[in-house]
C-alpha cells in the first residue's frame, strides 16, 4: 500500500510526457495532477478511516543499498500521517485554485508536472523510515522548488530568487547528509548492525549511543543547518522572501504550507533524540526566537502583501521552531508532538489560505502594493471577510484556529521561564516582544488595502469567481471552524497521533479553552501591544529607511555567492586553465609530478645500490651520456632539421637499453617505430618552416626549466629506488606467486607425456604441473600479446585504426576546398569509368591522374630498391611465424612490412606501379580487426571465453611437427592492421 | 645498471618535459616522443635487471624454476605502449601539420588565444 501511495504522483508525473505527445491541450495537465492528487487522497483515506484501519500495513521494508544502510523503508506513522494529509489535502485546494490562477498558456504541462514531483517527493520525505531515503526526497523538495520558483524564467529576479534558494537548501542538505553520516558513523562505532539502522525508531532506541558521543554536538549542528535552511531559520532566513517570485499557487503550496514546514518536521523527529541536550534549547529557541522578530519586523515594513506574507511566514516558522526548543520545559515528548502539529496545521490553513487572497487581490487589482490599494471592501467584499478571518487566526484571535495555536506556545514558554530561569525568560520576553510585530502585520494586512478610500485612481479594481474564491474559503472556513470547536481539531489529531510508533496522547487539549487564565490575559496584552506597534508602523519604516537593510546574511549570502565565489572562481581558471597552451601544460606538469614526488616521499622505498661495473655498465653509460647530449642539443638548436638529426638517434639508444634488459622484442619494435617515425617526421618538415623565431621569454624558460629537471629528478629517483625490484627476491609475496612467473610457467605448451600423466609432471617437479595451462607458446612475451591478454592487445589495434583514420580525416576534411581535388567531378568519372566497363561498346577509359608526375628517384635508390624490400618482405614474413616461439609476431612483421612498402614507395612512382600505390590501405584496417575479432567469436562459438587460443600440431613435409595456433589467426589481424595503419599515415602525409 | 637507468629516465624526462612546455609545437612533438620512450624505459627497469637474465623465450630444455628470465608482462606492456604512442605521434604531426596549414602558427599559445577570445 504505502510505495503505492508514493509512487502514484511519480506515475502521475510521468504520464505528462506520454500525454503531451498525445493531447496537447491546456486543460489536461491540470486535470491529470488532479485525478492522481486525488487517487493519493482515497488512499490516505484509506489508510486512516478505513473500518479495520489498523489492520491495513502502515510499514513497508525493502532493501535497497544495505552496503550504506540506505533502504526503502517507509512507514505512516502518527506525524508521517499527518504530514501526508496536509501535504495532499493542501496540494488538491491548491491545484484546484490554480487552473483559475495559471494563465493557461502560461507552460502548463512543465507547472503541473514539477508540482506533482514536488508532493511526491514531499510525501516521501515523511513517509520515510529511513533517514538516508528522507534525505534523497528532501533534495527532490529543494530542486522542484528551485524549478518551481524559477517558472517565470524570463524575469531576472525570478532567476536570482531561484538560484538562492536552491543554493541555501541543497547546502543545507549536504549538511543534513554529514549530519546523519555522522549518526551512521556512531552507531557502526558502537558495534551496532542491522538493516534498519538508520529507521528513525533505531536512532530513538539507540539515543544514549548518539547522545553521548563526543562528536555529538557537531552532529546536532549539521542536522540542524539541514533544518533550519529549509524551514528559513535565522540565519538562513533570508532566502524565504526571494522565493515570491513564484507563482502564487507554488508560494502558497510550498513555501507556505509544505516544504518549509519539512524543517520543522525534521525537529519533530529530531526531538525524542536531543530533547534533553542543553544545546538543543539554547540553538533551536533562540534561532526560533530571533527569526520571529526579525521576520515579524520585516513583515511590518513590506510594501508588498506577499512580501508581507513571506515574511510573516518566516516569523511563524520561527515561532514553530522556538516551540520545539522550548520543549524542554514540557513533559515527555509525547505530550509535545500533538501540539506542535497543532501550530503546523493551523499556520498551513490560514497561511496557504491568505497566500491565494494575495492572489486574488493581485488578479483583481493587478498590483500588490498596499499603498496604492484602499478600499478594497466595497469592490471585493468576499474577499474581505476571508482576509479578515484569516488574519485573525494568523493574529491568535479567540475563537480561532490561531488562537489554540498561539496559546500553546505561550504555555510551553511559560514553562521553560519556570524551569530555565534567565534563559527562559530572555527566551520569553523576546517571543513576546515578536508576537507584537505578528499582530501589527496582521492589523496592516486587513486596514490597508481593504479600509479607507481608494489612494490610486487608475486601479480599477474586482472580486474574484467564485472557483478562484473555492479554496482559500474552505481553509480559511476551516480554521474557524477549528477554533470555535476545539474537540473537531482535537479529535483528528490525537487519532492521527495515537499510533503505535508514538505513543498515546489523547486528551492533550481539554478544558483548555475555557479558562480564564493568565494565558489569555497575555493575549489580550499582546493585542493593545500589537495595535500600538501598527500605529508606530510609519516610525518603524522611517527608522528601517534610516539604518538601511537590516539583512547582513542575505548581505553575506550575496557577497559570497555574488562576488567573492565568481571572482575566485574566476581567478583560478585564469590562473589554471591559462589561455596559453604553454602555461596550461607547465601547470599540469608541475602538479602531477609534484603528487608523484611526494608519493616517493612518503612511500620510504629502501634504497640499495652495489657499484659493481662491467663493461656492459660502461656501455650503457655512454649510451646515457650521447643520448643527454643529443637531447641538449635538440633543445638548444633553432632549426628544425637539426632538432630532427638531433633526436632520432634517442630511441635507438634506448631500443639498446631494451637490449641490456634482454627484451628483443621490444628492441626491434622500437628500432622499426623509429624508422617509420623518422620518414613520418621528414615528411613534416616538407611542410613547415625550416626556421622558428617564436622564442620564450627567459623567465619561463628558466621556470619550465626548473620543473622539468624536477620531474626528471623525481622520475629518475623513483626508478632507481623500484628498479632492483623486491619480487625478483621473493617468487611469492604472502604466499600468492608473483604475476610474471605465471605467465612463464604457462605460456609453453607443456610436453605430450605431462598432459597425459599430470602425475608425472608434479613428480618431476614442471613448474605449473598443479594446472596444465598454456598459451602454447616459446616467446612469452608474444603469448602475453596474442592469448593471456589478447584483449588488450585487441583495443590497441582499434586504437591505431582509430589513430589512422583520425589522421586521413585531418588530412582530407575541412581543408579549404580550392586545395581539393573535385570530389563530385571525380565520382562522375568513376562512375563513368565502372559503367564503361561493363558496355563493350565503349573504350574503355581509366581515370585520369589529376596528380603531377614526381622526379623519378635516383639510380642507386632504385636498383637498391628492386631487392631490399623484397628481402625485408621475406623477413617480415619470417619474423610473422616466427612469433610465437621466438622473438617477432605480428607487431613487429607489421611494421616491418611497413617500412618495406614505405621504400618500395620511395624507390618507385606512381605511374611506372599503379598496382603498389593505388591499392586501398585503408581496407586493411577493418579486415585485420574483423579477422582478429573472428579469431576470438571462434573461440566464444566453441564455448570458450572471448579470444581463447587453442592450438595443435600439424605434420607439415620437410618441416616435421608445426604447431599451429589459433593465436595466429589473431597475430594475422594485429598484422593488417597495423600494416593498413601505417602506410595510410605514411601515404597520406606524403601526397599532399 | 639501475643508477644508468635512472639516469636514462631522468634525462629522457628532463628533455621531454622541457620540449612538452614549449610554444612551438613542433618541440611539443618532439617532447611527446621523447617522454613515451622515457615511460616505457621506466616501466622496464620496474621489472628488475639481474646480471643473468635471459630474454623471456623459453627453451625446452631450460624450464627450470632456477634460470631468471626477465619479466614478461612489462615488456608486453611496453610492447603495446610503443604501437599506441606510436598512433598518438602520427595524429600529432598530422595536426601540427595542418596548424601550420591553416593558421601559418607554429605557437602553441596562439591557438590558445585564438579561443579564449572567441
Amino acid at each position: 500500500m504505502l510505495p503505492i501511495l508514493l509512487l502514484l504522483p511519480f506515475i502521475g508525473a510521468a504520464l505528462f510526457y506520454p500525454l503531451y505527445c498525445l493531447k496537447p491541450g491546456d486543460r489536461v495537465p491540470r486535470q491529470l495532477t488532479l485525478i492522481t492528487t486525488g487517487a493519493v487522497l482515497l488512499l490516505l483515506g484509506w489508510a486512516t478511516f478505513a473500518p479495520g484501519a489498523g489492520e491495513v500495513p502502515r510499514e513497508f521494508f525493502a532493501e535497497w543499498v544495505p552496503a550504506i544502510g540506505l533502504n526503502v523503508s517507509l512507514w505512516l506513522d502518527g506525524p508521517a500521517l499527518f504530514f501526508s494529509w496536509i501535504i495532499a489535502g493542501i496540494g488538491f485546494l491548491i491545484f484546484f485554485y490554480a487552473g483559475y490562477y495559471m494563465d493557461p498558456k502560461d507552460a502548463p504541462w512543465r507547472f503541473y508536472a514539477t508540482m506533482l514531483l514536488f508532493m511526491g517527493a514531499m510525501l516521501g520525505v515523511v513517509m520515510s523510515r529511513n533517514v538516508l531515503l528522507m534525505f534523497l526526497f528532501w533534495e527532490v523538495t529543494s530542486l522542484t522548488s528551485f524549478i518551481l520558483i524559477g517558472h517565470w524564467h524570463e524575469k531576472q529576479a525570478a532567476r536570482d530568487g531561484a538560484l538562492r534558494a536552491l543554493i541555501v537548501t541543497a547546502g543545507g542538505g549536504l549538511c543534513l547528509l554529514a549530519g546523519l553520516g555522522g549518526i551512521y558513523w556512531m552507531l557502526l562505532d558502537a558495534g551496532l548492525t542491522g538493516p534498519r539502522l538508520l529507521d528513525w525508531d533505531q536512532l530513538w532506541a539507540n539515543r544514549e549511543v548518539i547522545t553521548g558521543h563526543s562528536a555529538s554536538l557537531t552532529v546536532l549542528v549539521l542536522l540542524l543547518i539541514g533544518a533550519f535552511t529549509k524551514s528559513a531559520q535565522f540565519p538562513f532566513h533570508f532566502w524565504l522572501p526571494g522565493a515570491m517570485e513564484a507563482p502564487t499557487p507554488v508560494s502558497a503550496f510550498l513555501h507556505a504550507a509544505t516544504m518549509v514546514k519539512a524543517g520543522i518536521y525534521l525537529l519533530g523527529r529530531l526531538y525524542p533524540l536531543y530533547w534533553e541536550e542543553p544545546a538543543w534549547l539554547l540553538i533551536v529557541g533562540s534561532a526560533g526566537v530571533i527569526t520571529m522578530l526579525i521576520g515579524g519586523f520585516m513583515a511590518i515594513v513590506s510594501t508588498d502583501l506577499k512580501q508581507l506574507l513571506a515574511h510573516s511566514t518566516v516569523s511563524q516558522l520561527g515561532l514553530m521552531t522556538a516551540y520545539y526548543g522550548f520543549g524542554y520545559g514540557l513533559v515527555g515528548t509525547e505530550a509535545l508532538l500533538p501540539l506542535d502539529l497543532a501550530l503546523v496545521a493551523s499556520h498551513a490553513l490560514f497561511k496557504g489560505g491568505l497566500f491565494m487572497i494575495v492572489g486574488i487581490i493581485d488578479h483583481g487589482a493587478h498590483t500588490r502594493e498596499w499603498p496604492r490599494l484602499g478600499g478594497l471592501r466595497h469592490v471585493m467584499p468576499w474577499t474581505f471577510v476571508l482576509t479578515v478571518i484569516g488574519c485573525a487566526s494568523m493574529a491568535g484571535f479567540p475563537f480561532t484556529f490561531g488562537f489554540v495555536a498561539k496559546e500553546l506556545f505561550l504555555k510551553g514558554a511559560l514553562a521553560v521561564s519556570g524551569t530555565h530561569g534567565t534563559v527562559g525568560l530572555v527566551l520569553l520576553g523576546v517571543a513576546l516582544f515578536a508576537s507584537l510585530f505578528t499582530t501589527a502585520y496582521c492589523i496592516r494586512m486587513v486596514v490597508s488595502p481593504f479600509l479607507g478610500k481608494p489612494r490610486d485612481p487608475s486601479i480599477h479594481a474586482h472580486e474574484g469567481n467564485a472557483g478562484i474564491l473555492f479554496a482559500p474559503a474552505l481553509l480559511i472556513l476551516l480554521t474557524l471552524v477549528g477554533g470555535l470547536y476545539v474537540p473537531f481539531v482535537e479529535g483528528p489529531l490525537a487519532a492521527l497521533t495515537n499510533t503505535a510508533y508514538y505513543g498515546t496522547a489523547s486528551g492533550f487539549m481539554t478544558g483548555f479553552f475555557y479558562q480564564m487564565d493568565v494565558l489569555v490575559i497575555i493575549a489580550t496584552f499582546l493585542f493593545a501591544g500589537g495595535a500600538l506597534v501598527f500605529l508606530a508602523a510609519d516610525k518603524i519604516d522611517s527608522v528601517y529607511k534610516r539604518i538601511g537593510s537590516p539583512a547582513p546574511f542575505r548581505g553575506s549570502y550575496e557577497w559570497s555567492f555574488g562576488d567573492a565565489i565568481p571572482a575566485f572562481a574566476d581567478w583560478l581558471c585564469r590562473t589554471v586553465q591559462h589561455p596559453s597552451l604553454q602555461r596550461n601544460v607547465s601547470i599540469m606538469v608541475a602538479v602531477s609530478f609534484g603528487l608523484i614526488g611526494m608519493s616517493v616521499l612518503f612511500a620510504g622505498m629502501p634504497l640499495r645500490f652495489q657499484w659493481d661495473a662491467t663493461w656492459l655498465d660502461i656501455m650503457a653509460g655512454g649510451v646515457v651520456l650521447m643520448a643527454a647530449a643529443l637531447i641538449w642539443l635538440t633543445i638548444q638548436s633553432r632549426t628544425f632539421i637539426v632538432r630532427l638529426v638531433a633526436i632520432s638517434p634517442v630511441g635507438p639508444m634506448v631500443a639498446l637499453f631494451y637490449l641490456f634488459y634482454k627484451a628483443p622484442d621490444l628492441a626491434l619494435t622500437q628500432i622499426l617505430v623509429e624508422v617509420v617515425l623518422v620518414v613520418m617526421l621528414l615528411l613534416l618538415l616538407f611542410r613547415l618552416p625550416q626556421r622558428f623565431v617564436a622564442q620564450s621569454r627567459p623567465r619561463v624558460r628558466f621556470t619550465t626549466g626548473v620543473i622539468a629537471i624536477a620531474g626528471g629528478v623525481i622520475m629518475g629517483g623513483l626508478t632507481f629506488v623500484g628498479y632492483d625490484s623486491q619480487f625478483r627476491e621473493n617468487p611469492t609475496i604472502e604466499g600468492h606467486p608473483v604475476i610474471h612467473q605465471y605467465y612463464l610457467e604457462n605460456s609453453q605448451y607443456p610436453p605430450q607425456d605431462f598432459l597425459d600423466n599430470p602425475g608425472l609432471a608434479v613428480e618431476q617437479g614442471y613448474p605449473g604441473a598443479e594446472n596444465l595451462r598454456s598459451g602454447g607458446g616459446k616467446n612469452v612475451v608474444n603469448v602475453i600479446l596474442v592469448d593471456f591478454r589478447a584483449l588488450d592487445t585487441f583495443g590497441e589495434i582499434v586504437v591505431l585504426g582509430i589513430a589512422a583514420i583520425g589522421v586521413l580525416c585531418l588530412l582530407v576534411l575541412g581543408r579549404d576546398p580550392k586545395k581539393l581535388p573535385d570530389w563530385r567531378a571525380e565520382g562522375r568519372r568513376a562512375i563513368r569509368y565502372i559503367q564503361d566497363r561493363f558496355d563493350d561498346s565503349q573504350p574503355v577509359q581509366p581515370p585520369v591522374l589529376r596528380r603531377k608526375v614526381g622526379p623519378s628517384p635516383s639510380l642507386i635508390v632504385r636498383e637498391t630498391g628492386r631487392f631490399v624490400p623484397a628481402l625485408v618482405l621475406l623477413f617480415s614474413v619470417v619474423l610473422f611465424f616466427a612469433g610465437h616461439n621466438a622473438p617477432g609476431g605480428g607487431f613487429i612483421s607489421g611494421l616491418m612490412a611497413s617500412a618495406a612498402l614505405v621504400v618500395l614507395f620511395l624507390c618507385y612512382r606512381k605511374e611506372d606501379v599503379p598496382s603498389l600505390h593505388d591499392f586501398k590501405y585503408l581496407k586493411l584496417i577493418p579486415a585485420g580487426l574483423v579477422i582478429a575479432m573472428g579469431t576470438g567469436l571462434v573461440a566464444v562459438l566453441l564455448g570458450f571465453p572471448f579470444l581463447t587460443s587453442g592450438f595443435t600440431y600439424v605434420e607439415v613435409p620437410f618441416f616435421g611437427e608445426v604447431e599451429v595456433a589459433s593465436a595466429l589467426g589473431f597475430d594475422l589481424g594485429v598484422f593488417l592492421t597495423v600494416v593498413g595503419s601505417v602506410i595510410l599515415i605514411i601515404k597520406k602525409m606524403a601526397k599532399d | 645498471m639501475g643508477l644508468l637507468s635512472a639516469l636514462f629516465v631522468a634525462i629522457l624526462f628532463a628533455g621531454g618535459l622541457y620540449l612538452l612546455m614549449r610554444k612551438n609545437l613542433f618541440e611539443v612533438l618532439l617532447g611527446v616522443m621523447l617522454l613515451s620512450n622515457g615511460v616505457n624505459l621506466f616501466m622496464l627497469s620496474m621489472g628488475g635487471w639481474e646480471r643473468e637474465q635471459l630474454p623471456p623465450i623459453l627453451d625446452a630444455e631450460s624450464r627450470n624454476p632456477a634460470i631468471a628470465y626477465a619479466d614478461p608482462l612489462v615488456q608486453a606492456f611496453i610492447l603495446t605502449a610503443i604501437v599506441i604512442s606510436f598512433g598518438v605521434t602520427a595524429v600529432i604531426v598530422v595536426l601540427v601539420a595542418r596548424s601550420w596549414e591553416e593558421s601559418q602558427a607554429m605557437d602553441a599559445a596562439e591557438h590558445g588565444r585564438e579561443e579564449g577570445e572567441a
